[in-house]
Formats: structure tokens, C-alpha cells, sequence
């Protein structure tokens, strides 16, 4: 067992009562409950974690966040596996397996690390310079590119974890469990408003855990935040959210949330998610989310050693572990100071403090000093010594401007460089909401400027750094978000609070070293995509002056952490070149998600037999008992035919529409859109919703109508019934059913609010069981015998009602087959009673049942269109040889007007007909391409497509329709279909192939 | 020839399989109620005769504020638009009684007993299994026993109302979208424990 020979014996929040047991890259290891990945490896002396994107460069940990752009790792393994995690974040647990990424064979000795010897050869924009010309090789080029980009690698099958949402509703969201939020929570949870705090982290607190040289209300931070979340816990309308990290912030203060649930647990429990999606909306959000330490841009400032300085503290501190054990601290603020005297604290040493600024004085430097570390003022890091860990360092003076160095190199030993070049607010949310920022020349740091959103900004995401401030500003601002929201009550008082005091920074963007910029060693600004200050200069000399275009170029700012520690100072570093201010050279955008989101949380239970709503009719589980195979219709699922004893599909649909024709046949037909229609201008409303003429339909008859478009283009068809003074029926087509009846209100409720009418959807009140066929009579004789069923007495296009099998119902007679024909409606409850009685009192005739395959065959013997198989929103009654259901005498209905232009009437438009192929065994593909003037190969002069095509058993050949350029005057025409192995002749005929005469309609 | 007596009736989740029964301390119950009377009434709510007639049927007077629910010894009355009511009833023979009420007026009454079925969802985490897919605010002081809201749950459009503190909600789904609910609710139901129940 390695031990944990970096762990500090009396520091750190970690349990050390419970050892977990972890590997990385294979090799096991010892942390404690509470550790990081990424503070029990630093415990155990692992400092090379992964390699560069580019250079392979070896890297280390240089953050303690979320803003970690070096420790990515790969967790897991199989289908569990996840790519490009921080190993900043992730909790460790027991069997928790890690592995480096981006390296190979192994971390160690890497081959792609030539890059680095090659670095002339990957300047800045190196992609878009080599992969240009020729075009035509791109695709090439893209392979090359794919697998040489990306970190992780992605898991080979689907993701076996459960992931849910959940929908919550705040007065004010609080965003960041540090001592600003905690302070704002508490003042707007008094006033019992609705609070939800959220925090990314495992534990609440946020800075305060790391720190040990301030107080609030005379108590140790760790104390005053225990002591805080129990009072918010108390309170019953607030909701405290840990691991959750606020993603998004989107319009009227909706924002996202991703919750890690259980990633911490290694496994989920039974039934609970791994991680959850929260969507919120909130009357007010208050944003606390801190700020993030730039690092200084200097001579190979990204090996494996150099840390951020408050992620050293937060090292000490928070976890116990000691970084380096003689550190070396670079610095241009005061900050750094802390962290100087928190590593004497942890007995760790401190060779130098190297400090950009000029002189500089305080309590801080006072502290240090009287610890007797030295303090080299006006000076810089030139050199790092050590590749895959730090060994020392040189320093040297800066000249007067700071832009190089003078005197000789002084050579320092150490293991761990804390750097701080100051402060960044995280205004990532602040900038999501549309927020506008501004520069603060003091901070050199953008911070929020005017707020476009109820929300307000505290503490040190609002650049107020102060812990004192912090927490006043977080008191006023919750109590002031709650107040807002409605909830009236006093701000409380702030806490009091004491820390060592701070001077001024001294930005200094790039710290010069002993040879111009980008020789000998690299300046690195983004550290995950290998961008160098020489890369950023390179492009802004290029021509690149743009923000968003240097971001595009060089690629800053595009990795995984988008920058989140590198932006700024490329920024800084532009602005150099192109001598302008940095708030005139602006910002890129900050785009959701904060940090990356697992797209499993964004499907959420959306999966499996979730994934989509599958609508059923109450005759399904018949068809499903008796083997029927289905297919989709919109949402619906149809039967689609009902193969016997092995049959293939075309066996079956070849008996099923015999069948119908010699005998009869049942089909389920409930899915059909219904309306009920009532009122006294219900049969005015229909006269000018359908083409056709409507004011004299009796009662208990039918009618046919068409319905178009305002541009005069067909929308959906169906049969509407008059079932009683001023009341109808109307039938859709299933897949335009929603869109029919919104269709109606639309007119009613804008145009014509003075028509006395109302609609109803009653799709699923009926089932709806279709018998065709010659012996449709016979059958229905058998079950009914309050109706007469003489042709006479019941004519086609008629509606009874009657008892059927015992069960009340509409009886329609009408056709989609040409067939003596029935629709029966029966409340849907008995639909399978119905159903089952028709198959048993049909069983003398065989009845057959069929589904929509056999139908479609059956309507295109017949010619019968189907709206969205022969039409497609460009195709007009006319088009369709139908100009027999458009009426020439009523003074208007919708599409008219449309429809009457000359153009609509063009012979030269596609038009719908027949086509019979020379075989009449060929049976031509849907959408087949019809030409007139064949060529070798395409391109040839389209005429237009086959729309439907079936083997007609009944015609003993092949049917098809078609949409044909000039169609109605090719009658007898020969054309041809061009497939991929044939070309099939065929030629032109009327589209109705069966029954011409109309003669079995009566059966 | 049968008669309907003895015909079975189905309902919508009848396919299902559904197994009657769960731990007694489930933080949810869930309940099918196929068949009440379920009526859609339309009128214009200024139509003075309309508003009395209907009043007089129903024996309450319509919820004219949106979103609100009115009640009965008879019915339940939930208010879905302007000019657009949803009356629950277990009197079967109201639909003809108040399609009778309204014949003379500018109205009209639908059926749609069947065209819907009704899964009540019940239980100290109701709420909870609401809000995975419900993005309206059902917190007790937003949302209560005596309102109701058309919204999406999960993937489908339903209409629901609260009708007691446990809280309970019962939630109007289109028959064909009944299943894929009812395999929504008990999934979003698991962590928290589901019971079935049977109706009555």
C-alpha cells in the first residue's frame, strides 16, 4: 500500500475514519471519504494526470473546481464509462477506477508527445492553414481530424443508468452555496419566501472551506456555515440542493440544473436517478457564485506542479493535503499571501514569494515576511525546471515596463508553484441571462454591469471580494430578491466578519522570459487547448481582431471548460497587440451548460417504452393476440396485416384484399379523427370550410368533402355526417385529426366569431370497426335486427342507428373500398365486444380481417386518394382530376379564391394518374422518378413520382398512381421509371383500375 | 343476442394487465376510473339563460374563473376555456338530461365518456411525481383542492385537478394516451413506493 505520505495530519474536512480504496491508470491507491480524485492523488504524490490536447505536453491539477482544465479523466468503465471528467470533482468512492486520457501508450511515455518537439508545425489556426486545398480532399482530412480530436473516448453502447427531471418553482433562486449565497438564503428564507439554493459542490460553503486566517460572528467560517445550513434545513420552504450545478440561464428566469445524485455512490440506489435534471423558474435568482483565480501567463507555467494559488489553500485547508512540499509563490496581488502563510501553517515550506509588483506592503506582506520567507519584488518566473513535476525555478528582475528582464537569472528549488494572477467573478450566468458586463480596471476583471433579468449578483461574482462585504451584500440582496417575490420582512443584520486585509494587483498580462515570445518554452494561456500568448499574438498580427474570431482560430476558450480560466487573459493579451482598451476588444459569449451535462439527463425517462407515446385503439389487444403485424401512423399504432400460417407479406395482402372482394372483410378503424360539430350555423361553417356544397345535407346522410388550404391546396379529406337538426359528425384523416379541429377554431375564432357553432373532439369516444365486401350485408343482418339493410331502406352514403350485437350504434354506410361497406360506432368500451361479435357471426363467410396495407390496395383499385400519399401540400382538387367536389356556385370557402387563379388550372402542372408497367408483375417503387426521354444515366428531365403502388391481386397486376407533369393529356402515353438495377416502361391510364362502373357498391 | 349487461366493457388500461395491490406505505396510489360521465358543455358564459339553465341543471353555478373547479352533490364542473366546461358526473343519465336542458338554447353537450379515462394519482409524494413532468407550479399555495390545469405530463397533453390535500390529483387523459400515462405515473412513482388500487 502506497501511502498517504502528502496527507497533513490536523488539517482537512476528510473522514479519516474511512479509507477508500481507488485506481488510476490501473494502479491502486488510498483516499479518505470527503477526497476528490484529485486531492487523494496529490495525497498519494500522483501529479501527472493527463496530456495536452495538441502538444501532449504532461499536466497536473492546476484548479480545485470545476475550472480544472488539465485533470480530465475517463471514469469507469463499459458502458458506465465517461470521458473528459474534472478530476477536481469527482468524489471519490470505494472501486472507483480512473484512467489518464489522451495519452499512448501510457502517461508516462506518451508518442504523441513528438507534437511538442514539432510545436513550429502547429501554430495557431494550424487546421484551417493545412487542411484547405484541394476541397475535394476534405473528407479525407476529416478522418484524420476526427481521430485525432478529443480528449476521452465515448462509452461503446447505450447508457445503462437512470437519469429523471423534475420541475421546480422558487421566489428566488439562490445560485452558489458560499458565504454570499448562504447569507442571501438565510435573509430571504426568513421571510418565508419559496428558496431553492443550489451549489455544485459536495459540501456548503463554498471559499470558506478553505481558509483559515478569517472569522464570522467570532466563529471559525466552517462553524458559522454548519450553523447556517441547519437554520436554512429548518425552514420548510427552503430547498437546499447540493451537487447541482446551475447549467443554463434562459429567458423570464427560467434555468437549468444538473443534479449529480448518486455519481458520488459509485452506484445509484434502486429506482434513484444517477442524476437529475432540475428546470426552474424563479421570481427572482440571486447569483453567488464566486469568482476564479487566473493563472499568470508565463514560461511553461503548465507543468505539472504549478497550481493555482487558492487551489492550494483549498488543498491544505479543505482536504488535508499538502500540494508540494516546498513551494514557490508567483503572484500580482495579495492573495497569494494567504496562501504562503496556510502552507507554513500545514508545515509545508515556502522557498520565495515572487511578486510582479513593484513594492509591496501590508499586513499580509508583513505576515510573511516576519515568517522570514522572502519576497522578490518587481521580479518573474523565467524558467521552470522538471517536465512531468516541478524542480525549480529561475527568476529575474523586470524591466521598467514589465515587458522584459534585466540582471542575472537567480535558480530556486521547489516542487509546487501557487500562482494568482488575480480574479476573475464568475458572471458566466450573469452574461447567460443577457446580462451586459463591465470592466473593472481595479479587479482588471469584467464584472456585471446592467442586469437585462430579475436577478442581482453577490459577493465576489458581483466583484466584491471582501469576506465582510461579501456577506453584507449577500443579506441585503436576499432579503431584497424575497421582497420582491412578494414576501415582505426586514433584512437581518449581516454577520460580522474579519480577514486579513488586501492591497491592489498589478496586472501583468504575459511575464516576459530570457528569449522572445515563443522560443524556449511556451507561455500557455489555454491550458486544454494548448494556446499559447505567442498563438494569440500570431493571429492578432494575422489580421484576426475579433474576439470571436481569435476564439474560432486559435481555439481558446473551445475546450471543455470553455475557457473558464484562460479568456480573460487571452483577451488582455489581444488587446496588447491591437493597442486597444479590453472592454472596447470585448467578450466571447458565455453559452450554456456551465460546466459539460450528461445528454442522459437531458432525455431524462424519455427512454425504452417512454420515449414516445404509442396510441392505441381498443381493438389493439386483438390484433396483438392474433398475430397482426403493425405499423406506425402518427402516434397510432394500426394494424398493418395479419399474416397466417407463415405467410409472407405479400402472400397475405394478396388474400386479405381478395377476401374483401369476395367475400368481406373487418378492419379496425377507430383511429379516424372525429368532430362533433353543434350548432345553427354549424351546416353554414361547413359549407365554407369544404370545397363542396353542404347546406341541404339531410339528416342521417353523408357527404364527401375535401378541405383545403387558403392557397388552394388540399388539407385533409373525410365524411361528415348530419346526425340531428344542426348537429354533425365530422371524420379526418388519423394523422390530420389535432390539426383539423384547431383548423376550425382557427376560422371560427378569428374570422367568423359570428357563427353560432361549436366543436368537439370525440376521436376515441367511438370504436369504429369497418366491414367491406359483398357479404358485409349478410353479416351485418345477423347482428342487428332494428335496422333494414335493404338498399332501399339503408342507401350508400346514409347513417342509422341501431343495436348492434346488442351494443348501441351509428351505423355509416359508407366506402373506402367500393364495396358494400359499413362503419359501425359503438361506444369504445364495447369496440372489442363489437369486434369479437362480427368475427364470430362472420365466421360462415370467412370473414377476413385486414389492416392498412390491404386497405390502401383496396382504395387504389378503386382510385380513392390518400391526403399525404398523393398530395403533399402542393397538389390542388384539380390536380387530382377531382374538380367534381368543388362547387362553381357558392359564393366563397376557404382556398377559393386560390384556386381560381389560371395558374392552378395549368395543364401543364403534375397531375395524378394511373400507371401500368409493361410486366404486370413489376411492381414499381413509391417515389419512383418518371421520365419521358430516357438517358444512360442521370440527370434526366423529371416528369414526376409514383405515389402509390401495389400488387392488385383483384386486377391480376400491378397498379400504381403517380403525379406526372401534364398527366391528364398523356393518357396512353408510354414513359419510364429509371431504378438502380432496370428501367420499367410504363404507361399512363385514368387512376382507377377496379369496378370502373361503380356497380358493387350495393353489394 | 347479448345484451349490454353481459357484454364485457373494456377500458383503456384493461390491456395492461394491471395488478391490483403495492406496499401499504407507498408514497403513491394510483387508481383507474374508466367509466364516470364525462361531458363537454359549451355555451357563451354571457348568456344569462345559459348560465341559470345550466345552473339549475348541474345544481352549481359554472366556474367562470379560468382554471378553478366547481362542485356538486351531482357534478364537477372544471373550467378549460372561455365558453368550455369538463363536467364530471357519476349520473349516467345527465348527459341527456342536460343536452335536453340546453336544446332550446346556443349550446352544446358532448359525450366524451369514453373518448377519456381518468387515473387518480394519490399519496404523500403526488405532488413530487407530478412535477418530474409537469411544468406548472403545484405548490400548495400556487395550486390547490378546487383547481384544475390543462398541461403537458411527460409527452401528452391531460387535464387535471386537484380534489383533496393528501394531495390527490385526478388527471383526464385521451384513452389512446392512457397507457403510455399509466407507465409514466408508475415509473415516476418508483422511488417513492407505488400501490394500485381499485376504484369504489
Amino acid at each position: 500500500m502506497s501511502g498517504q505520505s502528502f496527507r497533513i495530519r490536523d488539517k482537512g474536512r476528510i473522514d479519516r475514519s474511512k479509507p477508500v480504496r481507488f485506481t488510476f491508470d490501473g494502479k491502486s491507491y488510498e483516499g479518505f471519504e470527503g477526497d476528490t480524485l484529485a486531492s487523494a492523488l496529490i495525497a498519494n504524490g500522483v501529479h501527472l494526470i493527463g496530456r495536452s490536447f495538441k502538444y501532449h505536453r504532461p499536466r497536473g491539477i492546476l484548479a480545485a473546481g470545476s475550472e480544472e482544465p488539465n485533470a480530465l479523466i475517463q471514469l469507469g468503465g463499459g458502458n458506465k464509462s465517461e470521458p473528459n471528467l474534472r478530476a477536481t470533482q469527482i468524489e471519490i468512492f470505494d472501486g472507483l477506477e480512473a484512467a489518464s486520457q489522451n495519452r499512448w501508450p501510457n502517461l508516462k511515455f506518451d508518442v504523441g508527445a513528438i507534437n511538442s518537439v514539432f510545436h513550429r508545425l502547429f501554430p495557431a489556426g494550424f487546421y484551417y492553414k493545412t487542411f484547405m486545398w484541394p476541397a475535394s480532399l476534405w473528407l479525407k482530412y476529416e478522418h484524420v481530424i476526427r481521430h485525432a480530436a478529443g480528449l476521452g473516448k465515448a462509452p461503446p453502447d447505450r447508457d445503462p443508468d437512470r437519469y429523471e427531471k423534475v420541475h421546480a418553482h422558487a421566489d428566488v433562486l439562490i445560485v452558489g452555496g458560499g458565504p454570499a449565497g448562504l447569507a442571501a438564503a438565510l435573509a430571504a428564507g426568513k421571510t418565508g419566501a419559496r428558496v431553492i439554493l443550489a451549489d455544485e459542490t459536495a459540501d456548503w460553503g463554498g471559499s470558506l472551506l478553505s481558509e483559515s486566517d478569517c472569522e464570522i460572528d467570532g466563529k471559525e467560517p466552517a462553524r458559522w456555515v454548519e450553523e447556517t445550513v441547519a437554520e436554512l434545513e429548518a425552514m420548510p420552504e427552503v430547498t437546499l440542493v447540493k451537487r447541482c450545478t446551475i447549467t443554463g440561464y434562459y429567458d423570464h428566469n427560467y434555468l437549468t440544473g444538473l443534479e449529480r445524485v448518486s455519481d458520488h455512490l459509485g452506484a445509484a440506489p434502486e429506482h434513484t436517478p444517477r442524476q437529475r435534471l432540475w428546470k426552474i423558474r424563479a421570481k427572482r435568482v440571486v447569483l453567488a457564485t464566486g469568482a476564479l483565480e487566473r493563472p499568470l501567463v508565463f514560461t511553461d507555467n503548465d507543468r505539472p506542479g504549478v497550481m493555482l494559488s487558492s487551489a492550494v489553500r483549498t488543498y491544505v485547508n479543505r482536504y488535508g493535503v499538502l500540494p508540494g512540499r516546498k513551494a514557490v509563490i508567483f503572484t500580482n496581488n495579495d492573495d497569494a499571501y494567504r496562501t504562503a502563510l496556510a502552507l507554513e501553517e500545514a508545515h509545508g515550506r515556502v522557498a520565495a514569494i515572487v511578486d510582479v509588483r513593484a513594492s509591496v506592503t501590508g499586513p499580509l506582506a508583513d505576515a510573511v515576511r516576519a515568517k522570514g520567507i522572502t519576497v522578490y519584488e518587481n521580479h518573474g518566473i523565467v524558467s521552470v525546471q522538471g517536465t512531468q513535476k516541478v524542480t525549480g525555478i529561475e527568476v529575474m528582475q523586470l524591466d521598467a515596463d514589465g515587458t522584459g528582464v534585466t540582471g542575472t537569472a537567480k535558480s530556486l528549488n521547489c516542487d509546487l508553484i501557487a500562482m494568482s494572477g488575480g480574479w476573475n467573478p464568475t458572471v458566466h450566468l450573469f452574461s447567460q441571462s443577457k446580462g451586459k458586463l463591465t470592466w473593472d480596471p481595479e479587479m482588471a476583471a469584467f464584472i456585471p454591469g446592467t442586469a437585462s433579468q430579475a436577478l442581482a449578483s453577490a459577493g465576489a461574482c458581483n466583484g466584491t471580494m471582501g469576506l465582510a462585504d461579501g456577506l453584507k451584500e449577500g443579506v441585503k440582496l436576499g432579503a431584497e430578491a424575497a421582497r420582491e417575490a412578494g414576501h415582505k420582512g426586514r433584512a437581518p443584520a449581516a454577520p460580522k466578519a474579519t480577514e486579513p486585509a488586501q492591497g491592489s494587483l498589478r496586472p501583468l498580462w504575459i511575464t516576459p522570459g530570457k528569449a522572445r515570445l515563443g522560443r524556449k518554452g511556451k507561455h500557455f494561456v489555454d491550458f486544454q487547448n494548448d494556446v499559447t500568448a505567442a498563438d494569440v499574438q500570431l493571429a492578432a498580427r494575422e489580421g484576426y481582431r475579433s474576439v470571436e474570431h481569435l476564439k474560432r482560430y486559435t481555439t481558446t476558450g473551445m475546450g471543455t471548460d470553455q475557457g473558464k480560466t484562460s479568456n480573460v487573459n487571452a483577451l488582455a493579451i489581444l488587446s496588447d497587440v491591437l493597442a486597444a482598451e479590453i472592454p472596447s476588444v470585448g467578450t466571447t459569449t458565455f453559452r450554456p451548460p456551465y460546466t459539460p451535462a450528461t445528454i442522459g439527463a437531458y432525455a431524462g425517462r424519455n427512454v425504452g417504452k417512454l420515449f414516445e407515446p404509442i396510441r392505441k385503439t381498443r381493438i389493439d389487444e386483438w390484433a396483438r393476440a392474433n398475430g397482426a403485424k403493425f405499423e406506425h401512423v402518427g402516434q397510432w399504432m394500426r394494424a398493418w396485416y395479419f399474416p397466417k400460417n407463415g405467410e409472407t407479406f405479400r402472400q397475405a395482402i394478396d388474400r386479405e384484399v381478395k377476401a374483401v372482394r369476395d367475400s368481406v372483410g373487418i378492419l379496425d378503424a377507430s383511429t379516424l379523427g372525429k368532430i362533433d360539430i353543434q350548432g345553427p350555423d354549424a351546416a353554414e361553417f361547413l359549407n365554407r370550410i369544404y370545397t363542396n356544397a353542404w347546406l341541404k345535407l339531410g339528416v342521417g346522410r353523408c357527404r364527401y368533402g375535401l378541405m383545403l388550404k387558403e392557397d388552394g391546396m388540399v388539407m385533409d379529406d373525410g365524411v361528415t355526417t348530419c346526425i340531428g337538426e344542426s348537429h354533425y359528425h365530422m371524420t379526418t384523416t388519423t394523422g390530420g385529426a389535432a390539426n383539423v379541429l384547431s383548423w376550425l377554431e382557427e376560422w371560427h375564432q378569428t374570422e367568423w366569431p359570428d357563427l353560432k357553432v361549436f366543436f368537439s373532439s370525440v376521436t376515441e369516444q367511438w370504436s369504429v370497426v369497418a366491414i367491406n365486401g359483398p357479404k358485409s350485408r349478410a353479416v351485418m343482418q345477423k347482428l342487428c335486427n332494428d335496422v333494414d339493410f335493404s338498399a332501399d331502406a339503408f342507401p350508400f352514403m346514409a347513417m342509422k342507428e341501431g343495436t348492434v350485437a346488442g351494443i348501441p350504434a351509428r351505423l355509416y354506410r359508407i366506402s373506402f373500398t367500393g364495396e358494400l361497406s359499413f362503419e359501425i360506432n359503438v361506444p369504445a368500451r364495447y369496440g372489442l365486444a363489437l369486434w369479437e361479435a362480427l368475427m364470430e357471426a362472420g365466421k360462415e363467410f370467412d370473414i377476413t380481417p385486414y389492416g392498412t396495407e390491404t386497405m390502401h390496395v383496396l382504395r387504389a383499385e378503386k382510385g380513392f386518394i390518400i391526403v399525404g400519399q398523393e398530395t403533399d401540400g402542393t397538389v390542388n382538387p384539380l390536380d387530382l382530376g377531382m374538380d367534381w367536389i368543388v362547387s362553381k356556385k357558392k359564393p366563397d370557402f376557404v382556398g377559393k379564391r386560390s384556386l381560381e387563379r389560371e395558374s392552378m388550372a395549368s395543364p401543364e402542372r403534375k397531375q395524378l394518374v394511373g400507371l401500368l408497367t409493361e410486366d404486370p408483375q413489376t411492381v414499381l417503387p413509391e417515389g419512383g422518378h418518371v421520365v419521358e426521354k430516357l438517358k444512360p444515366q442521370p440527370p434526366m428531365v423529371m416528369l414526376g413520382h409514383v405515389t402509390s403502388s401495389y400488387y392488385s391481386p383483384n386486377c391480376g397486376r400491378s397498379i400504381a398512381m403517380a403525379l406526372i407533369k401534364g398527366g391528364h393529356a398523356r393518357h396512353g402515353q408510354t414513359l419510364h421509371v429509371p431504378l438502380e438495377d432496370k428501367v420499367v416502361k410504363v404507361t399512363v391510364t385514368e387512376p382507377r383500375f377496379f369496378d370502373l362502373e361503380g356497380e358493387r357498391i350495393d353489394g | 343476442m347479448a345484451d349490454l349487461e353481459t357484454l364485457t366493457a373494456r377500458t383503456p388500461l384493461d390491456p395492461l394487465d394491471i395488478v391490483i395491490g403495492g406496499p401499504s406505505d407507498a408514497g403513491v396510489t394510483l387508481t383507474e376510473i374508466p367509466f364516470q360521465t364525462r361531458l363537454v358543455l359549451r355555451g357563451l358564459p354571457s348568456d344569462k339563460k345559459f348560465v341559470s339553465t345550466v345552473k339549475k341543471a348541474l345544481g352549481v353555478e359554472l366556474p367562470a374563473k379560468p382554471g378553478t373547479v366547481a362542485s356538486s352533490k351531482t357534478a364537477r364542473v372544471l373550467w378549460t376555456g372561455p365558453n368550455e366546461w369538463m363536467v364530471y358526473s357519476d349520473d349516467t343519465g345527465l348527459a341527456a338530461a342536460l343536452t335536453k336542458a340546453v336544446s332550446n338554447l346556443h349550446a352544446a353537450v358532448t359525450d366524451v365518456t369514453e373518448h377519456y379515462t381518468l387515473i387518480r394519482l394519490s399519496g404523500r409524494h403526488a405532488r413530487d411525481v407530478m412535477i418530474k413532468g409537469c411544468a406548472i407550479d403545484l405548490h400548495p399555495r400556487e395550486f390547490g383542492p378546487g383547481q384544475c390545469a390543462q398541461s403537458h405530463l411527460g409527452r401528452i397533453t391531460v387535464l387535471f385537478d386537484q380534489t383533496d390535500e393528501t394531495p390527490s390529483y385526478d388527471i383526464l387523459v385521451r384513452a389512446s394516451f392512457a397507457e403510455y400515462l399509466w407507465m409514466y405515473l408508475e415509473d415516476a412513482g418508483l422511488e417513492f413506493g407505488v400501490r394500485i388500487e381499485n376504484v369504489g
